[in-house]
């Protein structure tokens, strides 16, 4: 008998991995989604609502989960208030609904930020959590724990390259001498956003913090990340006056929003430390395109080029955020590398990401288990051939939180026969977010409202411009 | 949402006149971009006709050989031309509507059939009495200021152009009586959202005298908001002296760049309505009924379309005290009832959900701690979140398709100070209330007051968004006689 478990699945190394055809490979996917249904139910409270709702009892076929599949809003369903009102009780309960791991007991009562709330759990739970960026001003909040927290780190090394075939293996070529990989990283060198615990990965898999050259050599606040979030709710309430926001907390505010202002500069002063330590070396390094990008025009004024050693890594993703780079960018940017960029398309509620092979396919490993969904019904689209629509999935890798999520993203997925020789299905290099592709169309109606975040964040300027 | 091939293939291609004045342009189509419903249209290249645009100031004198008797008894006219079951322009408008609007077609024919119903003469003398006065419209109006100084005042029509909003066929009907009572010269900018019905209303106006100085003074285009070579030409202080801008930020943005001393701006900001409710509501299963009958009409009316309908409302409730919870709850439940059970030429389930606040539903629907909704599987009939704790849903700038917040508060005073100059119509109840909180409301920014569950009853008559929009039109000259 086949052992369907995630852990020889995850021990599979690439070649099997890769080989497993459609009928296995589902046949061992929907086992394990079967059971973790069965098994999660009863300790979600908030996924065994969604099941009662849509009247699913049992997972027999694949598509049987797409009724159960989380929207991104259910991780940030918390009432911001309760931030405001230090209610962290609260908060921790509104958590507990979301994972397997008890957190009834758990003592928050000295905990008056979103970090020391962090600090808590963490210290009287196994959770890991991982927030994100809070754009809107409002974080949502992944339950991890520390298993998944270990395979989200080895499955994010392992994606930095991992060889097919006649792939050459250049993780093992970067790691050659075992010498601590130096590691370039264009944000915060800490904190629990995603992207942060990556880099957290990283450096203890690979690299050392020794040899980690992040643009911010500090740690990324959750507390930051969300104030104008508090704001936005407290002048809802009429209450903007009563705010009370530590006089620290607006510091480094202050400071963030500085870092944003002077980030050509903080980028130039970044690019003379890597010339500086790392010209001709051998190096792991990311960025998303409009960063690369600046780096090498920088390089490029200088007369510059083939800045890192010939094994380096560098990967990229995440699109073009906006910016506007010419046509021919990537041929510049890798001429002033002096390596191929390796791109992978992810997202936070993903524990693994889905590397490009040698043919610019995105390639999604068992260890996710896709659906392509119609965009206007929702309905999942058949599993063959190539389908456009909404991109979904199931995280295997999953196992103390619900792991079906539908993404923002209108996708088209192939569901085999790519050349590069990996079975299964893979995700086409263009990708578009459907909240980019409504709307915007010159239609006037007397009915809206302003930029609420916009003016949060204004008065958060105005009060932090008051402090030294 | 539309989306995919199968969309484009049933697509229709209309076309939307340039109308100069009483000229129906129809050469140089450029096409637009799909609009959903299946509809794509063409309207005439703007740029080919720029300089016929603008009206000279002295092109208005026309308008001042008619007295004000002579435009009612013009617009009692066309408006009663604006019959819905023999109008053929407005026939077409309806068809082309009911596939672009928001509005479905039960409410958009009671939208339109209330052009003809709603606009007698007597209303539309009426509106002139109370909006701007009809002394000063037909002659200089002298006042004595004491030692032998008198003014003379009298009010002026002006040229503008008007950006109005699609979001309700009315618009573009009170656009063209604002016009044609303040004798002044307009342009429409045609919205997107809703092209057709301008053009319908001026087409009629042609047939029954493409010749009168109101129908030579109204013209309306089509081109792209924020369209360079369009609006740098037309927005100049030797064109026009007002802009009335209706709605979102981005329309209003663009415009102001083109602002300079000559230029009037009157903006209809976009706002949000919502209700303040008083503790008597939760009294007794009888209140509870009677409000949210009163509320589901207020949430409902035009499909929650317009800035007057309700979408956060406020509710006197001690959130502690398990009993009025419940009865909060109750309260919520009965409006998702009574949304159900408004007329259709008033309210319908949805043409299409909006997905952002499906997700958004989706993300609160799965915990009761801090947030109750109550729907039916069917996402099109809206739905009722009741708030379990004092906090407003994140999303509350995208209620919309019959969805509503109820947020108990612990005082009416704790509800004011929500209030601002973004809330535009707030329904009281009980009716006690609305006499007590009045001042505080239009204090806080409140431009609209009423009683809960009349909302749609209020009308244009009155001040809009806080001002006198056809005093703003015009141009107020003072003559003085001086010792």
């Amino acid at each position: 008998m086949q052992d369907h478990s995630i852990e020889a699945l995850f021990d599979r190394p690439p070649g099997p991995l890769w080989l497993m055809d459609q009928a296995e490979r589902e046949a061992g996917q929907l086992a394990m989604m079967a059971a973790r249904f069965e098994e999660l139910r009863p300790k979600l409270a908030q996924m065994d609502k969604l099941a009662t709702l849509q009247g699913v009892g049992a997972v027999s076929a694949l598509n049987d989960v797409t009724p159960l599949l989380f929207q991104h809003t259910v991780y940030k369903s918390y009432p911001v208030s309760l931030l405001e009102k230090g209610r962290f009780d609260l908060l921790t309960r509104w958590l507990g609904g979301l994972t397997v791991h008890d957190l009834s007991g758990v003592d928050v009562s000295g905990c008056d930020s979103i970090d020391s709330w962090f600090d808590a759990i963490e210290a009287q739970t196994p959770l890991r959590p991982s927030h994100s960026t809070g754009t809107t001003g409002k974080l949502s909040i992944l339950p991890r724990d520390r298993d998944e927290l270990r395979r989200f780190e080895q499955t994010r090394v392992r994606g930095l390259a991992e060889p097919f075939g006649d792939e050459p293996d250049r993780l093992t070529a970067l790691r050659d001498g075992g010498q601590p990989v130096p590691i370039v990283y264009p944000s915060y060198r800490s904190g629990r956003q995603t992207a942060q615990r990556m880099l957290d990965g990283f450096v203890r898999n690979l690299g050392s913090e020794e040899t980690t050259y992040a643009l911010y050599n500090d740690f990324m606040s959750a507390d930051v990340a969300s104030l104008a979030g508090r704001v936005r709710g407290a002048s809802q309430k009429g209450a903007l006056e009563d705010m009370k926001i530590a006089p620290g907390l607006l510091q480094r505010f202050k400071t963030s929003m500085a870092r944003q202002a002077n980030q050509a500069q903080d980028q130039e002063v970044f690019f003379e430390r890597i010339l500086a330590n790392l010209a001709g070396r051998n190096v792991l390094a990311f960025g998303a395109v409009p960063f690369l990008y600046n780096l090498t025009v920088l390089g490029e004024a200088r007369g510059l080029q083939g800045l890192f050693g010939p094994e380096s890594i560098i990967t990229s993703g995440g699109g073009l955020k906006g910016a506007s780079v010419p046509d021919d960018w990537q041929e510049r940017v890798e001429r002033f590398l002096g390596a191929k960029l390796r791109f992978g398309y992810g997202m936070s509620e993903l524990l693994s990401g889905h590397g490009m092979c040698p043919h610019g396919h995105y390639h999604v490993s068992p260890y996710t288990v896709p659906f392509v969904l119609d965009a206007g019904t929702g309905v999942p689209l058949p599993r063959d051939g190539t389908q456009t629509g909404r991109y979904a999935f199931f995280d295997l890798l999953a196992g103390s939180y619900w792991g079906g999520f539908v993404s923002g993203d209108k996708v088209t997925v192939t569901w085999e026969g790519c050349p590069c020789g990996r079975r299964g299905p893979y995700v086409h290099r263009t990708i578009e977010r459907f909240s980019e592709l409504e709307g915007g169309d010159d239609k006037i109606s007397c009915s809206g409202s302003n930029d609420a975040h916009e003016e949060a964040m204004s008065w958060l300027m105005a009060q932090a411009s008051e402090i030294a | 949402m539309a989306d995919g091939a199968g969309e484009r293939n049933r697509m229709t291609t209309v076309d939307i006149p340039l109308i100069i004045r009483g000229q129906i342009i129809e050469t140089d189509m450029l096409r637009f971009d799909a609009r959903g419903g299946g509809v794509d249209f063409r309207a005439p290249d703007l740029t080919r006709h720029l300089s016929k645009l603008p009206a000279s100031p002295q092109s208005l004198t026309d308008l001042y050989q008619l007295s004000l008797d002579e435009i009612i008894d013009f617009m009692a006219e066309v408006s009663a031309r604006l019959d819905f079951d023999t109008n053929v322009h407005l026939r077409a408008a309806f068809e082309l509507s009911s596939r672009t609007s928001n509005l479905t077609p039960s409410i958009l024919e009671q939208v339109y059939r209330n052009f003809a119903t709603g606009f007698n003469r007597e209303v539309i003398a009426r509106f002139v009495d109370v909006q701007i006065g009809r002394d000063v419209l037909e002659d200089w109006v002298p006042q004595d200021l004491g030692g032998g100084k008198v003014l003379n005042l009298r009010a002026f029509g002006a040229r503008g152009i008007h950006v109005i909003a699609g979001n309700s066929p009315g618009i573009a009907f009170l656009t063209i009586l604002r016009t044609a009572l303040t004798r002044s010269d307009t342009i429409i900018k045609l919205p997107s959202n809703d092209p057709v019905t301008t053009v319908a209303i001026m087409r009629t106006m042609i047939d029954v005298d493409a010749n009168h100085p109101v129908t030579r003074h109204l013209s309306a285009a089509y081109w792209k908001g924020g369209d360079e070579r369009v609006e740098a030409a037309l927005y100049q202080p030797r064109n026009i002296e007002k802009i009335v801008a209706w709605g979102g930020f981005a329309s209003i943005s663009h415009i102001t760049r083109y602002l300079q001393p000559g230029i009037d701006l009157i903006t209809l900001d976009p706002k949000h309505s919502g209700s303040i409710i008083g503790a008597e509501a939760l009294a007794s299963t009888q209140s509870v009924d009677d409000v949210a009958r009163r509320a589901a009409r207020d949430i409902g009316a035009m499909n929650q379309e317009l800035c007057a309908n309700a979408r956060v409302l406020y509710v006197v409730c001690d959130e502690n005290d398990p009993a009025q919870m419940a009865q909060l709850n109750r309260l919520g439940e009965r409006i998702f009832a009574e949304l159900q059970e408004l007329p259709p030429t008033l309210s319908t389930v949805a043409k299409q959900v909006n997905a952002e606040l499906q997700e958004q539903l989706a993300g609160i629907a799965l915990q009761d701690d801090f947030f109750k909704i109550y729907r039916t599987a069917d996402e099109l009939a809206g739905a009722v979140v009741v708030s379990q704790i004092d906090d407003v849903v994140e999303f509350s700038d995208i209620l919309s398709k019959r969805t509503a917040n109820l947020v108990p508060v612990a005082s009416v005073a704790d509800a004011l100070k929500r209030i601002t100059a973004a809330s535009q119509t707030i329904g009281v109840y009980p009716d006690s209330l609305k006499l007590q909180i009045r001042d505080a409301l239009a204090i806080q920014g409140a431009q609209h007051i009423v009683s809960l569950g009349k909302v749609t009853q209020v009308g244009a008559v009155g001040p809009q968004d806080g001002l006198q929009v056809e005093r703003r039109m015009l141009r107020w000259i003072r003559d003085m006689d001086v010792p």
